[in-house]
């Protein structure tokens, strides 16, 4: 029936018979050869605040171009865009949009980023590395909100084009990996150590669901990781759950809980803890040195913001981030 | 043709029927379901995929013939 084909995009490395299509929803072989059904073809179009995404050391109160296509690479049980994630590319409406039409109209709308985001972008890989590349020469930014699920080779590829990554690191067991994302731990942690060599900077993002992911003592092991592996000035944002997909038998994670992970990550040594998804505290950026606060929140707006050149505006210690 | 031929003709044949008979009842439901995935993958790209103006664009690496 044709030749096999063995996608090696992400680590669930799919081998496609002829016109079979890969796990992602994406990736076709077609008489032996692999192709992208989505490439220029985006479901989701917007433009954010890039706190959005989130990011909060990198280049606050900016707008972001931010596009997705359909499908992803894990099947997350908690997918708050399942509706697009876990959809075939055919299932959705989608839009004509090049590359060059990408960068052409973040430009307009006043955008300094492009933003993948919104389902993985992994899978419409070919589309984000050409966008990136171009968005390069526009004096654009890139950055991903990812789950970090891609192979090394293909990463060190894209890497040079990506100035920030949101890793979504979803828990700290292979087991939840496997029985709520049908994925594993391991491919995302080295994809974490390979960015942060690469010199992207990176923000992860902790998603706190009672009964499955919020035992502190594993969330301790978790920041001492990143503490170990990345360093202390990696932000980390625990965010809050809420029923959904096929998650609707558990309630949303109460306030405590994230006041608990948070106090954690900070005894581990990290020195910048948010918490989202929550109206009320932990939105805030306060010099890790002098404590004063720098960067207030509320919901993805920036009220004020008193990081100047990067230092902190009262006693210019340099803050980690890209904030100019 | 003599009777001696005839007969060596119709052992090859009957052998052969054999053979095919046993090979179709172990191979022929992996061959079938081979088959008719084939044509209904195929029938899916060319009568779906196709008219959803999804166009194919080659994947850039990693592609690796098995």
């Amino acid at each position: 029936m044709g030749d096999k084909v063995r996608c090696e995009l992400c680590p669930t490395e799919c081998e496609l018979d002829n016109y079979q299509i890969g796990g992602c929803r994406t990736r076709i072989n077609k008489s032996g050869v692999l192709y992208s059904l989505v490439y220029g073809k985006p479901c989701s179009v917007a433009i954010d605040p890039i706190e959005k995404k989130p990011f909060y050391h990198f280049l606050p109160a900016t707008a972001a171009f931010s596009i997705a296509t359909a499908g992803c690479v894990l099947d997350c049980k908690f997918c708050q865009n399942y509706q697009i994630s876990q959809a075939r590319p055919e299932e959705v409406d989608h839009k004509d949009l090049p590359p060059a039409d990408v960068v052409r109209q973040a430009l307009y709308y006043g955008c300094r980023s492009i933003t993948y985001t919104y389902t993985e972008p992994t899978v419409f890989y070919e589309y984000m590395f050409d966008t990136a590349k171009l968005a390069r020469d526009f004096k654009l930014k890139n950055t991903m909100h990812t789950c970090g699920y891609i192979n090394s080779r293909p990463l060190r590829e894209l890497a040079p084009f990506m100035d920030a990554a949101d890793v979504d690191l979803k828990a700290f067991t292979e087991d939840f990996y496997s029985r709520i994302c049908g994925g594993r731990l391991r491919p995302v942690l080295d994809t974490l150590v390979e960015l942060k060599k690469a010199g992207v900077w990176i923000e992860i993002t902790n998603l706190v669901i009672p009964t499955l992911n919020d035992d502190i003592k594993k969330i301790s092991e978790m920041t001492a990781w990143i503490v170990n592996n990345l360093g202390r000035d990696v932000p980390l944002h625990f965010s809050r759950f809420f029923p959904y997909y096929k998650l609707k038998n558990l309630p949303p994670t109460p306030p405590g809980t994230l006041s608990d992970a948070r106090k954690a990550a900070l005894d581990s040594g990290l020195r910048y803890v948010y918490i989202g998804n929550l109206a009320g505290g932990g939105q805030n950026t306060s010099c890790h040195k002098c404590g004063r606060l720098l960067v207030e929140r509320s919901g993805f707006r920036v009220n004020q913001n008193n990081i100047i050149n990067g230092r902190c505006g009262s006693c210019g210690t340099g803050i980690p981030g890209v904030w100019g | 043709m003599g009777d001696e031929k005839k007969f060596r003709a119709l052992l090859v044949s009957a052998a052969l029927l054999i053979a095919c008979i046993f090979s179709y009842n172990i191979f022929g439901e992996y061959l079938r379901a081979d088959i008719f995935e084939y044509i209904k993958r195929r029938a899916y790209y060319e009568n779906v995929l196709k008219n959803k103006g999804l166009d194919l664009r080659e994947g850039m690496h990693w592609r690796k013939k098995q």
